[in-house]
């Protein structure tokens, strides 16, 4: 019998690979099964995780354009340096080139229109950082040499200018020092982070290892597996990208396939340092320090990723890399050859050759020292955790779920670095490094309880999202306890939340003691960001829950990216808020993640049962989520159609009527068909739309609606005399209160007093406050219904509005149907308007 | 037979669907108080599933399981304080030891520090882990994991033990003293529901069985009168009556 080659032994096992991949996705998103087998375990369309695809490739372009931007950023900075004159748009330089040197002299009559004309140069051009400073010096510049010291750049479709002539060496020199960090980061990275472990094979591997193949398909099977990582090509094709474009490339299609096959060469050189490494070290180390290496990676990673950002966006940092890319040795550039991707000549496809050849040898050295390393075994300690007999665990209090956490975070090293350390050594490094950061966060106190708000979410995002992802196969030892799993991972919660806020506040203490006087609006900031802190741990918590995989025996799988990234764009939200200023939208801010808090964990309460159940779902019911999509799709929807017919030449008064009216419509009647479609039982009788058995009458319910919209009414009317009577009221409500007066059109009368309330009472009492009444005491949930229903109000109104509220809540309970708050709510605006 | 035993395990049309799969198939099985119950039958009858339908991990299709009086999936933590559980292939976090996994599992049942202690040194000592308590549970080999998950499942002295494949990966020195255990468990008025394929243990150690086939109840009762309903002179054979014969048993779904 012949041994099987090496090319069809990888082409096998990576059509093993593909196969495996397409099931995967056709069971989760397609209605068919898996071809073949009927026996195939086809999950209930709950079970499916179609959603979660779709929202990753969401991701995947968000977080390409992202690095797309950063790398713009970059390149157009590293530009502008090297560039001996000052770069403006060829408008501003026509601009300059009609004042004369001596307007740039104090006492000049045209002074002032040339450091207008500079400070539109600022604003134009890509040599960011709007300072006194630069402006100055750019007017000295124009004192000096006039408009020869400029230099007109067109601006280019996106948005990387190309270097000055005569620098294009330098800018490749940069290029490449530019390309070796993130060559780095990426090695870095894929060594330290995740939660992997260097020194266990996976099984797949070992399995692999038993059949008669060739030493050489296993490894180019690893190297390929390696190639797919999303973070690298997310990172290196826009940065391929930006240097072809910088370069002159012009032609679509052509720069793409350039700039793919660019990235795939660099990728593969990534992953062939990345198997040299990992087999060296899994040689050379015990399983203990193989734990430390990755620890120090993490770091390292880390600390490249921050000089990257650096580069990007601060001058000095930029400034430094050019005087080390200068005093580099030329053959430095042939070490990283994707940055002859930024070079006019030689052409792009001469270099891309190059760096082919380049990656193939760095293939071939890989293999190589991989092949050697085989021979004599996977890893050179059999066990991971050999030697560890006589660890001591003793003198150790109760060993709750919380115990147990905490000691298994303190013993995997790498775990510990990223979480606990790392944030630590963030903190210090920019309060010691990066003098413009803190000079910033001392001088707007808002940056202060940013960053202690960001300190704080990273520490979630590397702990608390992998609550449930930790517990692994490890699970039924908590499926054996007699306690629901929700409890024990609220009690995780708690604690990450308890820990989150100490880092918040430490970072804030220390901010506090360098500012010599803060300003009263400090302390509302630094509540936002210490509430943020602890809201977003059960939030974290509830993300990585819902979307991990614990039983997947990759602990790098276990957690899905997806959930991480939802998780930082949520957190950049609350972060919007500190910014936004304003009370009420800081309390709305709160209001709606704590709402968001509760969605997540009603989703999770209700699905943890089912989570080793590989078909079923929990049966479909009315979550706190719908009530929050529908609130959200309800204000969208409204705001856009209000500006598309403003914009048509609507006036404002009926425009915001209509678009209330047609938005409150459409996103009821989507949600309800959702819901139907979801299968939710019952859907009319569970939202109140139709009468349940044993509920009061309808007249009950009209009466009852009568009796409360009457009562909300008449407090609607004192409120609006006490607005009257107070002349600090009355002020903002003659600025808040233009809109929504001087309407007398019948039809939209008719609209604000049927239809609005008809949708507006579907959405808040029908979804929301049902989905709030399965998991809070009825007062509870009624007060909080409300409380969403004013805060969603203009505030001007906001007390009448949360009176209204309570007043529909409590006729939706009472009466268990929605025509009693319909009524209330239309006695309530027909009121209103009669007033107006 | 002693009349005042009542059923600690009661299943009613139990069925599990994977899919067009039916896995279990309309299951109604009475378990009394103080049996030893071996659940015997090929592999892929749904012994597993029909466990984990026990412990509360599956939904059932339809029909219901019930334990000492509790709905096994609708009240899960409630049914954990009277079930211990010790799975076909246990696993255990990567950095705990066996002393830490006791500490743990005795806290999630709420044990204080003094009956933990004095329980898991008898039962350490009685399975012979004493001396590997202090070892990472990952460096155990395969049967000291499994006296470990049995360590683990009896620390809070349930009224019934379960065990998926208890005497899998035991050598026959385990295997016996294994057997003794749960054969003293079962004469202090405990109940042990296990299932296997091995026909010798069953035989050896059970005073009930079920025969599953193909999701099935195939046949129930003590040894004696299985025996004897299939006019068979051995467990063997009534194994085989049971569950299609010999040609059958070899192509039932993996």
């Amino acid at each position: 019998m012949k041994p099987i080659g090496t090319l069809p032994a990888l082409l096998r096992i990576i059509g093993l690979t593909l196969r495996a991949t397409g099931n995967r996705i056709v069971v989760n998103v397609g209605r068919r099964r898996a071809r073949g087998d009927d026996r195939v375990r086809v999950p209930t369309p709950g079970k499916r995780r179609g959603v979660l695809t779709v929202l990753g490739v969401l991701i995947a372009v968000g977080a390409t354009f992202q690095a797309y931007m950063l790398w713009t950023m970059l390149a157009n900075r590293v530009v502008a340096q090297l560039d001996p004159l000052v770069r403006v748009q060829p408008t501003v330089h026509d601009e300059l080139a009609g004042f004369a040197p001596g307007d740039a002299l104090a006492g000049s009559p045209r002074h002032d229109a040339l450091l207008r004309a500079i400070r539109r140069v600022h604003l134009g051009v890509d040599v960011a950082d709007d300072t006194d400073a630069r402006r100055e010096a750019m007017r000295a510049r124009f004192a000096r040499d006039g408009v020869a010291g400029f230099r007109a750049v067109p601006h280019r479709p996106f948005g990387v200018s190309p270097p000055a002539p005569g620098s294009g060496g330098d800018f490749v020199a940069v290029m490449a020092v530019v390309w070796s960090a993130l060559g780095a980061t990426l090695l870095a990275l894929s060594l330290g982070l995740g939660r992997q472990d260097l020194g266990k094979v996976e099984e797949h591997d070992l399995w692999l290892a038993t059949l008669p193949l060739p030493t050489r398909a296993l490894t180019l099977a690893r190297l390929a597996g390696f190639m797919l990582d999303p973070i690298a090509w997310v990172t290196v094709l826009p940065l391929a990208t930006v240097c072809l474009l910088a370069a002159g490339a012009t032609g679509l299609a052509g720069t793409a396939m350039l700039a793919l096959a660019g990235a795939a060469a660099f990728i593969a050189l990534i992953a062939a340092a990345r198997l040299t490494v990992e087999t060296l070290l899994r040689q050379s180390l015990p399983a203990a320090g193989l734990k430390n290496a990755q620890a120090l990676a993490t770091v390292l990673a880390l600390l490249l990723m921050v000089a990257i950002y650096a580069t990007a966006f601060l001058p000095e940092v930029s400034a430094l890399a050019i005087a080390g890319a200068r005093a580099a040795p030329t053959w430095w550039t042939w070490c990283a050859p994707a940055s002859l991707l930024a070079s006019v000549d030689p052409p792009p496809i001469a270099t891309i050759g190059a760096q082919i050849a380049f990656a193939a040898v760095a293939v071939a050295v890989a293999l190589a020292i991989a092949g050697r390393a085989l021979a004599r075994g996977f890893v050179s300690h059999a066990n991971p955790y050999a030697g560890a007999r006589g660890v001591r665990g003793g003198g150790f209090a109760p060993l709750g779920v919380l115990g147990k956490d905490l000691l298994l975070l303190r013993r995997d090293r790498n775990q510990l670095v990223a979480a606990v350390m790392v944030p630590l050594v963030m903190v210090g490094l920019q309060l010691v490094i990066n003098r413009d950061m803190a000079r910033a966060i001392l001088g707007d106190f808002r940056h202060a309880a940013t960053f202690a708000f960001a300190t704080a979410a990273y520490l979630l995002m590397t702990t608390a999202i992998a609550s449930l992802a930790v517990e692994g196969q490890g699970l039924w030892l908590l499926f054996a306890a007699p306690q629901p799993l929700e409890r024990l991972l609220a009690r995780k919660a708690a604690l990450w939340a308890a820990v989150a806020v100490g880092y918040a506040g430490i970072a804030l203490a220390i901010l506090v003691w360098l500012v010599p006087a803060l300003p009263l609006g400090a302390i509302s900031d630094a509540a936002l960001a210490l509430v943020g802190a602890a809201l977003f741990a059960p939030i974290a918590v509830g993300i990585g829950a819902l979307a991990c995989d614990p039983m997947d025996p990759n602990p790098k799988r276990r957690v899905a990216p997806t959930s991480v990234y939802l998780f930082m764009l949520l957190a950049m939200m609350h972060a919007n808020a500190i910014y936004a200023g304003g009370v009420a939208v800081r309390l709305t801010q709160v209001a709606l993640t704590s709402l968001l808090a509760l969605a997540l964990w009603q989703k999770l309460r209700d699905r943890l049962p089912y989570l080793l159940d590989p078909v079923d779902a929990p049966p479909p019911r009315i979550d706190v989520a719908d009530g929050v999509i529908a609130v959200l799709a309800f204000f969208v929807v409204q705001s856009l159609l209000v500006m598309a017919m403003t914009l048509g030449g609507v006036a404002p008064a009926p425009a915001v009527a209509i678009g209330y009216a047609c938005a409150g419509v459409g996103v009821s009647v989507v949600v309800l068909l959702a819901l139907r479609h979801a299968g939710v039982p019952d859907l009319l009788r569970a939202i109140g739309l139709r009468r349940a058995a044993g509920a009061p009458s309808r007249w009950t319910g009209f009466a009852l609606g009568i009796g409360c919209g009457a009562a909300a009414a008449a407090v609607a009317q004192a409120w609006l005399a006490l607005v009257a009577a107070v002349p600090a009221l009355a002020d903002v409500a003659e600025a808040t209160a233009s809109v929504g007066l001087g309407i007398d059109d019948p039809w939209i009368i008719g609209l604000l007093v049927i239809a609005a309330p008809v949708c507006e009472e579907t959405i808040f009492r029908g979804l929301l406050l049902t989905g709030l009444m399965r998991m809070m005491r009825p007062t509870t949930a009624v007060l909080a219904n409300a409380l969403l229903f004013a805060l969603v109000h203009p505030p001007i109104g906001a007390p009448a509005v949360f009176v209204l509220g309570l007043a529909c809540a409590i006729a939706h309970r009472r009466s268990g149907s929605l025509t009693a708050p319909i009524v209330a709510h239309a006695i309530y605006n027909a009121v209103i308007v009669a007033l107006a | 037979m002693d009349t005042s035993h009542d059923a600690i395990i009661a299943t009613d049309g139990l069925l599990k669907r994977y899919g067009a799969f039916t896995a279990v198939d309309g299951v109604t099985l009475r378990v009394d108080r103080g049996r030893l119950f071996g659940l015997l039958g090929p592999n892929g009858a749904g012994k597993t599933t029909l466990i984990r339908m026990l412990m509360g991990l599956l939904r059932p299709s339809a029909g219901s399981a019930a334990i000492a009086g509790i709905d096994c999936f609708a009240g899960r933590p409630l049914v954990m304080r009277h079930v211990g559980y010790v799975p076909d292939d246990p696993y255990f976090h990567d950095y705990l030891t066996g002393r830490e996994l006791v500490r743990f599992v005795a806290g999630m049942h709420g044990l204080d520090r003094a009956t933990t202690e004095a329980r898991a040194t008898a039962l350490t000592a009685r399975l012979g882990l004493a001396d590997d308590l202090g070892e990472f549970a990952v460096n155990y080999s395969k049967g000291m994991k499994k006296k470990l998950a049995l360590a683990l499942a009896l620390m809070h002295e349930p009224a019934l033990l379960i065990l998926d494949e208890p005497t899998n990966g035991l050598d026959p020195y385990a295997t016996r003293e294994a057997m003794d255990l749960l054969r003293e468990l079962t004469a202090r008025g405990r109940t042990v529901f296990f299932s296997t394929h091995l026909l010798d243990q069953v035989e050896r150690l059970s005073d009930r069985v079920a025969i599953m086939s193909r999701g099935r109840i195939a046949a129930e009762g003590t040894i004696a009168e299985l025996r004897e309903r299939a006019g068979a002179r051995s467990l063997e054979g009534a194994f085989f009556a049971a569950t299609g014969g010999a040609a059958a048993s070899a192509d039932a779904p993996a």
